[in-house]
């Protein structure tokens, strides 16, 4: 790993090495760039997400019994069971890309290389100068630009939904819905208790940078590049490790290794083992049922996350 | 950026384990008459950015007091539920309304009964249970019904001293539950001194110890007024002995 000291002109036009804060503020401006451009992309889709199942579960009614004579005992009737619903709404893409190209290897910032010599960063050298910095911020925290969340609601400041539909929802059975005076009633009566979304930070605003020098093609002059310029370079830069260089990719998960995302996802479900009732309809129609009941437990929680790998 | 420019509504624990922790944001879409508030799940761990944003508003024992008294509010709610359920079906007899004869006269004092009563039987129970192997996967459930039970008491539940409170909260097994609910309820005076010293104002906590009985002018064992009546009849069992 090279990281090297770019070289600016000052005000005088001297050849000078940038300080710590101008070189932060271009490992910023790839931030920003990576974020007006992501390569690696979260959809919200109505089925079969790349990133896997999340499983929501709820319990239901057991099938009401019935008898000519008296009612089924407890032990008789069928206990409530548990509906699963596998939610796979997030889908992970990601672009193919391809990295800067380095023309005759003077494409790149120049710095000073040992005395009175001044040389072209390698592309490595601008990956370990600029991006590679830029990559481990993105993906050290929630709300990095271009970076995903999950939230209890569509608007978060900082960030816009994907999508309104939820990526997740979580459900129980709604024990009001169940009476025994409505037996039979309908095994399955779910209530939502909470949606989940999934949203995209909002990029930072393009920090100040400045000029870094290149050796131009022709005469091999030294030239400042334009913003324009540098920042075709950055973009592609970190576009390219992002997207396809080993142990530099950023790629999101469920529940794997990672940085937490924005709020877990939480399954709740009814622990109780049955609530047996009773209704007499007239003769020769003693009816029983189960309905769900018992207090409400975290069954699972689902975190989005982000990494490296 | 993130949730961490909203307030916080409240903050709780949603599992056995204490890693996971809901709580309550007032959302941005709220109005001045209308408060939205809308869960969001944070992982208890340490270097989580929302977990660490968390505890700064909002302290750890807060977090864990939030924690016991939902749980006991839903544990009655619970109850309240079972019991009306019982009564519908039959299973629990409602109790009959009492006959209250009509006073012609100005009623007699009666003396009170106090219902609950430490008897010998108590004692033993707690010197073998107290000591005994603790399994505290087990007996996780009685566990909890204790804390929540001690934390309903006045003495603990006025209690300022937040670590012991905290050290009650997280206590796993019998012997530190009681150890810490006696440390809360009856703390030694050197414990008091160093709590007066880690206080702003020391003297708002001080209890003045000249106040509290010298243990040792009177040795509490021979004290027989203070036993409880198995201690006074093994005692007259063994003088009668001798």
């Amino acid at each position: 790993m090279a990281v090297r000291i770019p070289l600016i002109l000052d005000g005088d036009a001297n050849l000078v090495q940038m300080s710590t804060a101008q070189i932060l503020a271009i490992k910023n401006r790839c931030r920003y760039l990576y974020g007006t451009n992501p390569s690696a992309n979260l959809t919200r889709v109505s089925s079969s997400g790349t990133l896997g199942a999340i499983v929501d579960t709820r319990k239901q009614a057991g099938a009401m019994s019935t008898d000519a004579t008296n009612f089924d005992l407890e032990g008789e009737t069928a206990e409530p069971s548990t509906v699963t619903l596998n939610r796979a709404h997030i889908s992970q893409v990601t672009d193919n890309t391809s990295d800067p190209t380095n023309t005759d290897n003077r494409a790149f910032p120049v710095f000073f290389n040992g005395f009175k010599t001044i040389k072209a960063m390698s592309k490595q050298d601008l990956y370990d100068t600029f991006v590679l910095d830029a990559i481990d911020t993105i993906t050290s925290a929630n709300g990095q630009p271009g970076t995903f969340t999950i939230h209890t609601s569509t608007t978060l400041s900082g960030f816009t939904a994907v999508s309104t539909d939820f990526v997740f929802a979580d459900t129980r059975a709604d024990l009001s819905d169940y009476t025994a005076g409505g037996i039979a009633e309908d095994l399955d009566q779910p209530e939502t208790i909470q949606n989940y979304f999934l949203l995209k930070a909002n990029n930072i605003a393009a920090p100040d940078i400045e000029k870094m020098l290149y050796i131009t093609d022709t005469d091999f002059d030294l030239q400042e590049y334009t913003n324009t310029q540098i920042d075709a370079i950055l973009l592609q830069a970190i576009r390219h490790n992002a997207a396809e260089i080993a142990g530099k990719r950023i790629r999101y998960n469920i529940n794997g290794s990672g940085v937490n995302l924005g709020s877990g996802m939480v399954n709740t479900i009814l622990n109780g083992a049955g609530n047996y009732q009773t209704r007499f309809v007239g003769a020769n129609d003693y009816r029983a049922q189960e309905f769900p009941n018992g207090s409400v437990v975290t069954a699972a929680t689902f975190r989005l996350k982000i990494t490296q790998e | 950026m993130t949730i961490h420019n909203l307030e916080i509504n409240t903050a709780y624990f949603t599992n056995n384990e204490r890693t996971e922790i809901q709580v309550i944001l007032v959302s941005e879409e709220s109005t001045k008459d209308h408060a939205v508030l809308i869960p969001y799940n944070i992982e208890a761990k340490t270097g989580d950015a929302d977990y660490e944003w968390l505890v700064k508003k909002l302290p750890l024992d807060d977090i864990h007091e939030n924690t016991f008294n939902k749980f006991r509010l839903e544990n009655e709610k619970f109850k309240e539920n079972i019991l009306r359920h019982g009564l519908e079906l039959g299973i629990i007899k409602a109790p009959e309304p009492e006959w209250v004869e009509p006073e012609a006269h100005e009623p007699e004092w009666v003396e009170p009964v106090e219902v609950k009563q430490l008897d010998e039987f108590t004692y033993e129970t707690l010197a073998d249970t107290l000591l005994e192997p603790f399994d505290a996967d087990e007996k996780k459930e009685q566990i909890f019904l204790l804390k929540l039970k001690l934390f309903d008491s006045e003495e603990i539940k006025s209690s300022t001293n937040r670590p012991l409170k905290a050290k009650l909260r997280k206590a796993k097994d019998l012997i530190s539950v009681i150890k810490y609910a006696t440390m809360i309820a009856s703390p030694e005076p050197e414990d008091l001194e160093v709590k007066a010293k880690a206080l702003p104002d020391a003297k708002a906590e001080v209890v003045v110890p000249s106040e509290m009985e010298p243990a040792t002018l009177v040795p509490a064992m021979e004290d027989d007024d203070r036993q409880p009546p198995a201690f006074k009849a093994a005692k007259a069992a063994a003088s009668s002995k001798k």
